[in-house]
Parts: C-alpha cells; sequence; structure tokens
C-alpha cells in the first residue's frame, strides 16, 4: 500500500528525467550527424538493405511507412525532421509532444536500416518509447507524476533486461563457458585491431580472464544495479567496460548509447549536480555573448 | 485515491504484459511455441525489436568477406573484388565515424545471401533428389530473392564505379575465413559462389 502512495504521489525522479532527455537528444544528434555522408546508402530509394515487407500487421504500415513507394526520397525531409525535434527537445519545447516527434521521426529512419542495427541502438528505440512519458517537473497531477515513475522504471528494466538476456545466453553457448570466446571476438577485423589480434594472440590468458570477466559483468549487472552501495560502483566498471568495447572492439555507437543509458539510473542528488553543471554552462556563455569589448 | 489505485494496478499489469511479450519473443524457439510465439512477435515486431544476445551463444568464429567480380562479353572473368577490408580499415582510423556501418551494410549482402541460400540447400523436401540436382534447384530459386538481387546489383554499381568495361554477367560470393583454434595456426576457408546474374 505504502508503495501505491509513492509511486502515485510524487515524482521521483524529475530532474533524473531531464537529464536522461537530453542525453539522449545529444546522442542522437551525434549518431545521426554521422550518417549524414552515407545517408544516401541507408535511407534512399536505392539502398542495398533489403526493404521489409508489408504483412497485414497495422503497426507495420504505419512503422515502415518510410518503405512505400517514393516515401524515402523524402528522406532529407526526414532527417531535417529529426534534428529539429533533437534540438526542441534539447531546449525543452513541449517536452512530452517533442519526444513522441523524437520517438516516431526515428523508428521510422531507423526501419530502413534495422537489419543493420545491434543491439544498443535497438534499446535506445525501445526506450524512446518510455521517454514519451516522462516528466521533467514535480507537477500536482498525479495522473502523470505515475506514469512519469512508471516510464523510468520501465527505461531501468530495459537496460537491465539488456545485460540480462546478454549475459545469461552466454553460459549457454560453448567458447563463452570455455573462455575462448573473447580469443574469437578479438581474431575478426571488424571486432577488432591489428595489435589487439596480435596481443591476445601471444597472451591467450587475457582472453580467458576478459571472457570471464563479461559474463561476470553482464550477468550481475541485472541485479546489482538495484542496490545503492553497488549501483555506482557497477556503472564505473561499465565506463570502463563499454569505453574498452568502443575503442578496442570497434562498437562504438552500442558502448556510447549504453553509457547514455546509465543517466537512467543516477538518483535525483546527482542528476542534479549534472544539471547545475550544464547551467553554469549555459550562464557562461550568456555572460560571454553579452560581454562588451573594451 | 482509488484513481491512483487504480492507475498503479493498469500500468503494473501493463508493463507485465510489456516484459512478458519481450521475454517470449527473446527465449521462445518459435518452431515449437507457434500461436504463443506468433502472438509475442506481432506485438514487438515491428516497433519494439530488438535483439539483445550480444556475441551469443556463441561469438563470431569467422572473419567474413562479400566478393565480387564480373564476366566479361569475351567469357573471361576478372579478378574478385572485396570492399570490406577497405571500409574497415577506414573505420578502424576513427572509431566514431560511421564507416563501420557501412562495411556491416556491405557485408550483411553476403551473409543474407549466404543465409538464404543455405537454407535452399538444406529444404527437406528435395534432399532425396541428390546433391546435384539439389543445387541446381537452390541456384535456379537464389535469383527470386531480393538478398541476391540487391547484392547483385551492388556488385554491378561498383563494377561500372571501377570503371570495368564489356562485362555482360556478375558473380557474387561470400568467403568464411574461419579464425584458428587457440595454440593452432591453420586457418580453414569455406566460399559459397552464387550463381551467375545475367545483366539486361
Amino acid at each position: 500500500m505504502e508503495i501505491i502512495n509513492r509511486f502515485t504521489s510524487k515524482n521521483f525522479y524529475p530532474t533524473t528525467n531531464w537529464l536522461l532527455r537530453r542525453m539522449v537528444y545529444l546522442f542522437l544528434i551525434f549518431y545521426f550527424g554521422r550518417l549524414i555522408p552515407y545517408a544516401s546508402d541507408f535511407f534512399a530509394e536505392d539502398t542495398y538493405i533489403n526493404k521489409f515487407f508489408f504483412d497485414g500487421n497495422i503497426s507495420k504500415w504505419v512503422v515502415q511507412s518510410f518503405n512505400f513507394q517514393g516515401v524515402r526520397s523524402m528522406y532529407p525531409m526526414f532527417l531535417i525532421m529529426e534534428f529539429v525535434l533533437l534540438i526542441l527537445g534539447i531546449i525543452g519545447f513541449y517536452p512530452k509532444l517533442v519526444a513522441l516527434g523524437i520517438y516516431g521521426c526515428t523508428l521510422i529512419l531507423q526501419q530502413s536500416m534495422v537489419s543493420i542495427t545491434n543491439g544498443g541502438e535497438q534499446l535506445l528505440y525501445n526506450c524512446l518509447f518510455f521517454m514519451v512519458f516522462l516528466e521533467e517537473k514535480d507537477s500536482k497531477d498525479s495522473f502523470w507524476k505515475t506514469i512519469s515513475n512508471f516510464a523510468l522504471f520501465a527505461i531501468r528494466l530495459e537496460v537491465a533486461f539488456l545485460y540480462l538476456v546478454a549475459g545469461f545466453t552466454k553460459l549457454t553457448g560453448d567458447l563463452w563457458p570455455s573462455g575462448d570466446a573473447f580469443y574469437y571476438v578479438s581474431q575478426i577485423g571488424e571486432y577488432s585491431s591489428p595489435w589487439l589480434m596480435e596481443f591476445i594472440k601471444n597472451n591467450l590468458w587475457v582472453g580467458v580472464v576478459l571472457t570471464y570477466l563479461t559474463i561476470f559483468y553482464q550477468t550481475t549487472f541485472p541485479f546489482a544495479i538495484w542496490f545503492k552501495k553497488l549501483k555506482y560502483k557497477w556503472m564505473v566498471v561499465g565506463v570502463v567496460f563499454h569505453i574498452s568495447i568502443g575503442f578496442l572492439n570497434g562498437i562504438m555507437d552500442f558502448g556510447l548509447i549504453m553509457l547514455t543509458m546509465y543517466f537512467a539510473f543516477y538518483n535525483e542528488n546527482r542528476s542534479k549536480k549534472v544539471y547545475e553543471f550544464f547551467s553554469e554552462i549555459k550562464s557562461a556563455g550568456k555572460r560571454i555573448i553579452n560581454a562588451k569589448g573594451d | 485515491m482509488t484513481r491512483n489505485k487504480v492507475l498503479f494496478w493498469v500500468l503494473s499489469v501493463i508493463l507485465l504484459f510489456h516484459f512478458s511479450m519481450k521475454f517470449i519473443y527473446q527465449f521462445t524457439d518459435y518452431k515449437k511455441a507457434g500461436k504463443f510465439y506468433t502472438f509475442s512477435y506481432n506485438y514487438i515486431v515491428p516497433q519494439f525489436h530488438f535483439n539483445y544476445k550480444v556475441f551469443a551463444p556463441e561469438p563470431p568464429t569467422a572473419r567474413e568477406h562479400f566478393l565480387y567480380r564480373a564476366i566479361l562479353n569475351d567469357g573471361s572473368k576478372t579478378n574478385w573484388f572485396e570492399d570490406g577490408s577497405g571500409l574497415l580499415f577506414d573505420a578502424n582510423q576513427n572509431r566514431f565515424s560511421a564507416v563501420y556501418k557501412k562495411w556491416k551494410m556491405v557485408n550483411y549482402l553476403g551473409f543474407q545471401t549466404n543465409k538464404v541460400y543455405v537454407q535452399l540447400l538444406k529444404n527437406p523436401s528435395i534432399q532425396h533428389l541428390g546433391k546435384e540436382k539439389v543445387i541446381e534447384i537452390a541456384n535456379q530459386q537464389i535469383v527470386h530473392y531480393p538478398q541476391y538481387k540487391n547484392a547483385c546489383r551492388y556488385a554491378i554499381d561498383k563494377l561500372v564505379a571501377k570503371e570495368v568495361e564489356n562485362f555482360s554477367a556478375v558473380q557474387i560470393a561470400y568467403l568464411l575465413d574461419n579464425v584458428e583454434r587457440p595454440y593452432e595456426n591453420e586457418n580453414s576457408f569455406e566460399a559459397q559462389l552464387f550463381p551467375i546474374q545475367k545483366i539486361n
């Protein structure tokens, strides 16, 4: 009964919600920005990626509308709309409405390259849906407070679910439990670099240690993250883990997305510190703009 | 207060339903689950599509290469071309660039075509006809698949860009360069040649 009262009477994390939205939007600006030079390869009508077929599922007709004849030729318009919405989202213009627009626009754009997306990108798209419902103020309306609390909880569950799946399915294979998995990954150019290939080949034990550390981290994260004492320790390990994956294994966007999603686990105090940091940058910027030269 | 209670329980049920669907979608064997899986599939795809099995249950164990070559008017064949290695080299120079994504797209052309082709070769209803006939049927069928058509279209576009002249057909291939096992130095290769595609 107590938990129902708490969930419905207070917006637990308004600043965390504010911060999470901004960090995700900033990431999306980076994400789509770096795709611009290759935009025609991914989004245009004559892309080589298979277009999905409509099979009577109504939501598919809406979400995959990008694949209708002629729509893809308007991809620059969708990209411009995405950037405009992201900037509006960062400014804080009608947060929920703009978040809905960002979710829709991102979902439609990513349908064109869904077959080459990784788990991190898919996690991001899923979380964008829940982010629509986040409330950035502690309003009096208990309806939105409750929905917002559930939405943030759902985002946290989604992140934990990724680690749960990634961690425990590794235990069902042969190469992960035997400790050889990292060796194999390191020997493949697309997930490695020349020096890492050589290093792991000559130091097989490092590969074994990294394999077991990966399994340990991924299987414990979904549980550790709910405990105050462990949460930030696991997140710090995660930062090292994902940045290493980004630079060593080349899957940079996966690592950056996971780090961005960690902001969902920040408590209010920590989020407020980051918020104040951004506010100081903003006011410093204003001072520079308003300063008059001698 | 009653309104809040109702809202709390409604949202709890929605959340439970959502993650149950995700759990079923991710972990259920669709061949065995039947309608159960279909229901979760229709709920998840496309708006909540995901696959969180990052390198699981097994990591990749082979270097993949998508190759293509031209068949010239006189019947001779050019050398094989491969774009993936160059793209990977560029991607390694700047980990933040989207070149890696482009590599993935090129590689995906070979991967997907190979996936369909292997399924055609394993079609249980034609296995009794013998190996040669199975390959013949698979070759006849693969040319109708969009995966194969896209891969050939890519090959033609790239050959034109490379200024290869007087070619009347293209051939694509998918090469798997298996990673040598720990403490061993012997590589093994698996190559899949796909039927020649004539250009209209």
